[in-house]
């Protein structure tokens, strides 16, 4: 697993490399229509990151982060078209909101374990679904908030997707840059251990409550984060883009990448956003097939693409390098 | 004043009592074993002395202080470290880092910093690394630091247990059957490690079920049987014991 994920330098090679090419994509593919797709391919990779420290390294579910995707846009959408602030302001209020709700749910429900823990977000995610269709005056109901105003920084508004895009890859670059120092931190060890076994992390000093909500916490910000980059981009916000549906897709995209490696989020994130959006030609037809790769991957790729990338190189590696390893292990024993 | 003096313990389970108002001591620098048969309540007093679960009654004095019903958290901190009879290593992770967790209770970067991945981080990060190399040499697990933990055999997860446990420096540590599931050449070995232990002075306080081991390492002994001590004193005289021997009628203590 440490070597999937790289060691010392070479993880800020790799990531470099995916900087370039994220920067490169809306350069070969340069019509609005792309732009958009990675727009909404970088907001994913934004929360996926984020629902991976939970899910993949401290081992807590939740189905319920549509709720913070939706807290984050409606945060935004009030705070511009209802009191006339700037989007800049909105952002900030969709981080302070999501973390602070996070920390009121996180602290009684992460008593609870495994499927409990899931169906307390669950139950969540539905209220928060209602709130956004009840409380009209804020939300405006089923019609949602129109004319939300694009972000802008020093004067330069990020007023097309092109521009957009610059904003959401830089948040994506980063987001995978603080991702990346947990995972290989005292921090991201504890999770791991939280998930490993709780009774032994404890015993080793580490505050398993204390981790599970500042993980949670952490995660339900950066889905909000995302949630107010995905109004800056469509302009509008209404209910039903934050569906159980989407709770499970993004925890589907969590598992499809590979739990637990934060390049398994990249990954997962990036080739569902893609496969969803090719599939919607196939219009009434895309949810089925959508499950159907998903299932045929979860049994034939327990890990995850990641998992199965490793696997394979692996057992490649042993194959190519018989001769030498055996060698290097008779060297090793005498 | 005894580094651990454990008063009137007791621990009820509903209408069960596990533990019934034990007492017993034990001194900077001993090795002292705790046995008795299955059931005599050896595991639940480690979980009492280790916070995981609350004691109905009695006191835990660690250095003077009642640690009873604190949080297991809380205890590593103070400088008490276990191992677990059904291991409990991290298996989603590999071996050092394993022994990298337990180094948690002696470093402090929080989230923030750690997010942030400032110089301070790494230093302390590469000190935990270098500190559990070193441990992982001394239970003779260095040449597995980067397999993943979960496949070792029940043998060696013990003494990654052990070298984890070490990892943050207690001032005592309980180990909870050791000895399980290696053969005869690996408990002298683990014999000589707990030797080691003690040299680096920390205290060792064991459950075990190898009674050759126990009358061999330890300083002295205390017998459970249902809950309650029925002997206390150097294995010697503790084998002498007409309770102890009416308590473990038929077992091993016979062979040692």
């Amino acid at each position: 697993m440490a070597s999937a994920q790289g060691t010392g330098r070479s993880r800020w090679v790799w990531v470099g490399i995916y900087a370039a090419v994220m920067a490169l994509l809306p350069i070969i593919y340069s019509s609005n229509y792309y732009i958009k797709v990675l727009v909404a391919l970088g907001i994913n990779t934004i929360i996926v990151l984020g629902l991976n420290l939970l899910m993949g390294y401290a081992g807590q579910v939740s189905i319920g982060h549509a709720a913070f995707y939706g807290i984050g846009a409606y945060a935004l959408a009030i705070m511009t078209t209802k009191y006339g602030l700037p989007a800049w302001l909105g952002i900030a209020a969709a981080i302070i909101v999501g973390g602070l709700v996070a920390y009121w749910i996180a602290k009684p429900s992460l008593r609870l374990k495994g499927h409990y823990l899931a169906m307390a977000t669950l139950g969540f995610a539905e209220i928060v679904h209602v709130l956004f269709l009840e409380l009209k005056d804020m939300t405006g109901g089923t019609d949602g908030l129109y004319g939300v105003p694009a972000p802008s920084i020093a004067g330069f508004a990020f007023d097309t997707p092109q521009k957009l895009y610059i904003l959401v890859w830089l948040v994506t670059v980063v987001s995978l840059v603080l991702a990346l120092n947990i995972a290989h931190s005292r921090v991201g060890r504890a999770l791991r251990a939280v998930h490993g076994s709780e009774i032994a992390a404890a015993a080793m000093g580490v505050d398993t409550a204390k981790y599970k909500i500042q993980v949670f916490v952490l995660s339900a910000i950066l889905a909000s984060v995302g949630g107010s980059l995905y109004v800056s981009m469509v302009g509008y916000v209404s209910p039903e883009s934050f569906t159980l549906g989407v709770s499970i897709t993004l925890v589907a995209m969590v598992v499809f990448g590979g739990m637990g490696n934060v390049w398994g989020a990249i990954i997962g994130a990036s080739t569902l956003t893609i496969l969803q959006e090719y599939l919607k030609g196939y219009q009434d037809y895309n949810m089925v097939i959508f499950g159907a790769i998903l299932m045929l991957a979860m049994v034939f790729m327990p890990r995850g693409l990641i998992g199965a990338g490793s696997e394979i190189i692996s057992s490649v590696r042993r194959r190519f390098a018989d001769i030498p390893e055996t060698a290097g292990e008779e060297n090793a024993a005498s | 004043m005894p580094l651990l003096d454990v008063e009137n313990l007791k621990k009820q389970f509903g209408g069960l009592t596990a533990v019934d108002g034990i007492s017993f001591r034990v001194s900077s620098g001993q090795i002292k074993a705790l046995i008795g048969p299955n059931g005599a309540g050896k595991t639940t007093a480690f979980n009492l002395l280790t916070g995981i679960d609350a004691p109905t009654s009695g006191r835990i004095l660690f250095e003077g202080h009642n640690i009873a019903g604190r949080k297991p958290h809380e205890i590593a901190k103070i400088g008490i470290s276990r191992t677990f009879q059904n291991t409990q290593i991290f298996a989603n992770m590999n071996v050092l880092e394993n022994v990298m967790v337990g180094r948690h209770a002696r470093t402090r970067s929080g989230i923030f910093k750690c997010m942030l991945g400032i110089p301070s981080v790494r230093a302390e990060d590469s000190e935990s690394e270098e500190k559990a190399y070193s441990l992982l040499g001394l239970v003779g697990l260095q040449k597995k630091a980067l397999q993943s933990s979960d496949d070792l055999p029940v043998g060696e997860r013990h003494l990654l247990e052990i070298a984890r446990a070490l990892a943050m420096e207690p001032k005592l540590i309980l180990l909870d059957e050791p000895a399980a599931g290696l053969n005869n050449e690996e408990t002298v070995k683990l014999a000589e490690t707990i030797y080691k232990i003690r040299s680096d002075g920390v205290t060792v306080l064991l459950v075990e079920h190898d009674m050759g081991l126990v009358m061999e390492i330890s300083d002295e002994v205390v017998v459970l049987n249902f809950g309650a001590k029925i002997a206390e004193g150097p294995p010697l005289l503790v084998q002498q014991d007409e309770q102890v021997i009416q308590a473990y009628l038929g077992q091993a203590v016979y062979n040692a």
